[in-house]
């Protein structure tokens, strides 16, 4: 499985959306990502690219897209 | 006789439960680890077992710093707790500062952390007898896989982070269980008599009400 993949899997597995609805999902822009959403996400996607994201990134990943430019900073390129 | 003591951790607002009988005493989610022994020195008391409500990083992080302190205090976990306690993602350290900043406390640094694994592994719904009290666990999944409710003497409920005054349970942290918490904590929460003492795990103790 791809990088691509494995991320848009995370975001399909929580918030049950299909995967042409991923580009326009942002936190809090979706009643389904919320604070809690976004923190099983993170932890999701921490485990799935063993990786540890810091606070300030977790901030910062306000949407599908800037989700992957985050993702960037740990050398998971998507 | 019994005397019972609350600690409350400032930053989490986490409730600890020092109950004391003859100067030994049990200590429920020692959450914190500065208060706590100012508050054992104080009066005297050494804690002889130590029993957690759930696995989360509110309720355990003062764990290894008491047992540092009391050596012969025993803690008691049951398995699934005792995994949990050791894993920074289900014991939740590991999103800690990110929650406190989603509750209203940004710039707070949380280390992740882990605990030593109990010193006894229990059945999720032991029965220990201590000083002429038994304390009677129930396993109460939903909010982490190793939830459990403490009796009392039958009389007073300590439940963790269900019966919150005015929250619901969070039920999507990592290890929540939605499924869980409707088929068997939420009729056992429903089950429990009118004018049980309730010790939540955050906010103030209070005697159930039935509706």
């Amino acid at each position: 499985m791809t990088n691509l993949e494995k991320y848009d899997k995370a975001f399909i597995r929580l918030f049950k959306v299909k995967k042409e609805d991923l580009p326009k999902m942002k936190y809090m822009g979706d009643k389904k990502w919320d604070s809690m959403a976004h923190m099983d996400l993170m932890s999701d996607l921490e485990e799935i690219f063993d990786i540890q994201i810091s606070t300030v990134d977790v901030l910062d990943f306000t949407d599908y897209n800037k989700g992957k430019i985050v993702l960037g900073r740990y050398g998971v390129e998507i | 006789m019994l005397q019972t003591v609350i600690s409350v951790d400032p930053l989490t607002e986490s409730n600890c439960y020092i109950l004391a009988e003859d100067k030994k005493c049990v200590v429920i989610d020692p959450g914190e680890s500065e208060q706590l022994p100012g508050i054992l020195g104080e009066r005297g008391w050494e804690p002889e077992l130590i029993l957690l409500t759930h696995e989360h990083c509110d309720h355990m992080a003062g764990l290894d710093a008491l047992r540092e302190t009391y050596p012969q205090a025993r803690f008691a976990a049951s398995k699934v707790c005792n995994d949990g306690i050791q894993n920074t993602r289900l014991n939740m350290s590991r999103i800690m500062e990110v929650y406190l900043y989603f509750r209203g406390k940004p710039g707070i640094h949380y280390d992740p952390i882990v605990c030593r694994p109990a010193d006894e592994i229990i059945e999720e719904n032991a029965q220990l007898p201590w000083r002429g009290h038994t304390l009677r666990l129930v396993p109460l999944p939903g909010h982490t896989p190793g939830s459990a409710g403490i009796f009392l003497d039958e009389k007073i409920f300590f439940s963790g982070d269900y019966l919150i005054p005015d929250e619901e349970p969070l039920l999507r942290f990592p290890g929540g269980d939605s499924d869980s918490y409707r088929k068997i904590t939420e009729p056992f929460l429903r089950s429990l008599p009118a004018g049980i003492r309730i010790c939540p795990g955050h906010g103030e103790p209070f005697d159930l009400q039935k509706k």
